[in-house]
């Protein structure tokens, strides 16, 4: 009987340390979510006589090119200054999350899913 | 003898897979700080909250695959709470990152790349719930033979 209880306790244990990270996600942590930085507001400023996130839809024009010539280095570099650009804009993080996307795919050397997220990400900022 | 053999051999396979789930935990952690340390370097603030969660999240779900491997081996692979466990924790995994791809979990959000470790670490998850659900079987039956 002791060994029993013992057992669910540990169960209960257990259950809890996996539940924690849950909860870490949903309620904890979202304080500090709310880090903002103006470090890279340059480049969200510099929006050019077409459209407010031209700079940024050029530096996804450019990384699909080097993704298409094999230049995996350069597309990830400008696809982070894409990023970058898109920084302390919660209404653009549909575009964010699709450059996020096809970095991850650039890691894993999926050519395609690079280019099929780089190019939702200009939809979202059309 | 033999049966017994086979027994133990599934516990092992189980112990194994475990092992290698949360080692898979571990490399997605270590990528997602790789990540992390790429968008910081470009100015990236962003992302800090998001991170910083994941790879905490990633990290205490390999110890906890590590811990279950541990307790398997200390109750001798005759005690249910350990399969029990490891099928709660996986099934708590599989349906987080179900809600990450779908209608996006708090803070993260909805991620769209599905890559190659998470659908490994998903199937070995899918066989430690399975591997979990015939340990608690043989353990339920080998408990009813002994009472007869």
């Amino acid at each position: 009987m002791i060994n029993k209880l013992q057992n669910y306790r540990k169960v209960v244990l257990l259950s809890i340390v996996a539940i924690v990270p849950l909860l870490l996600i949903s309620n904890s942590v979202t304080s500090h979510g709310q880090t903002n930085n103006m470090t890279n507001a340059t480049n969200q400023t510099s929006a050019s006589a077409n459209g407010p996130n031209s700079e940024i839809v050029k530096l996804i024009d450019s990384g699909i090119s080097m993704i298409n010539s094999g230049d995996n280095n350069g597309a990830k570099k400008s696809l982070l200054q894409a990023e970058s650009g898109l920084e302390d804009k919660p209404d653009l993080s549909g575009a964010e999350k699709h450059i996020e996307a096809s970095l991850k795919a650039l890691k894993e050397n999926d050519k395609n899913g690079a280019l099929m997220h780089a190019e939702e990400a200009k939809k979202g900022l059309a | 003898m033999i049966k017994m053999n086979k027994n133990l051999t599934i516990v092992y396979i189980l112990c194994g897979i475990l092992a290698v789930t949360g080692i898979v935990y571990f490399l997605v952690a270590y990528g997602e700080y790789e990540d992390w340390v790429e968008l910081l370097s470009f100015g990236i603030q962003d992302e800090t909250t998001e991170k910083q969660v994941e790879i905490s999240l990633f990290i205490i779900s390999g110890l906890i695959y590590f811990g279950i491997v541990i307790w398997l081996v200390k109750t001798r692979f005759i005690k249910k709470s350990p399969y029990i466990a490891s099928i709660l924790v996986s099934v708590a995994l599989i349906l987080t990152y179900i809600a990450s791809r779908t209608v996006g979990v708090p803070i993260v959000g909805v991620e769209y790349y599905v890559g190659k470790l998470d659908m490994i670490s998903k199937i070995l998850q899918v066989v430690v719930i399975a591997l979990s659900v015939v340990g608690l079987y043989k353990i339920h039956k080998s408990l009813h033979t002994l009472q007869a």
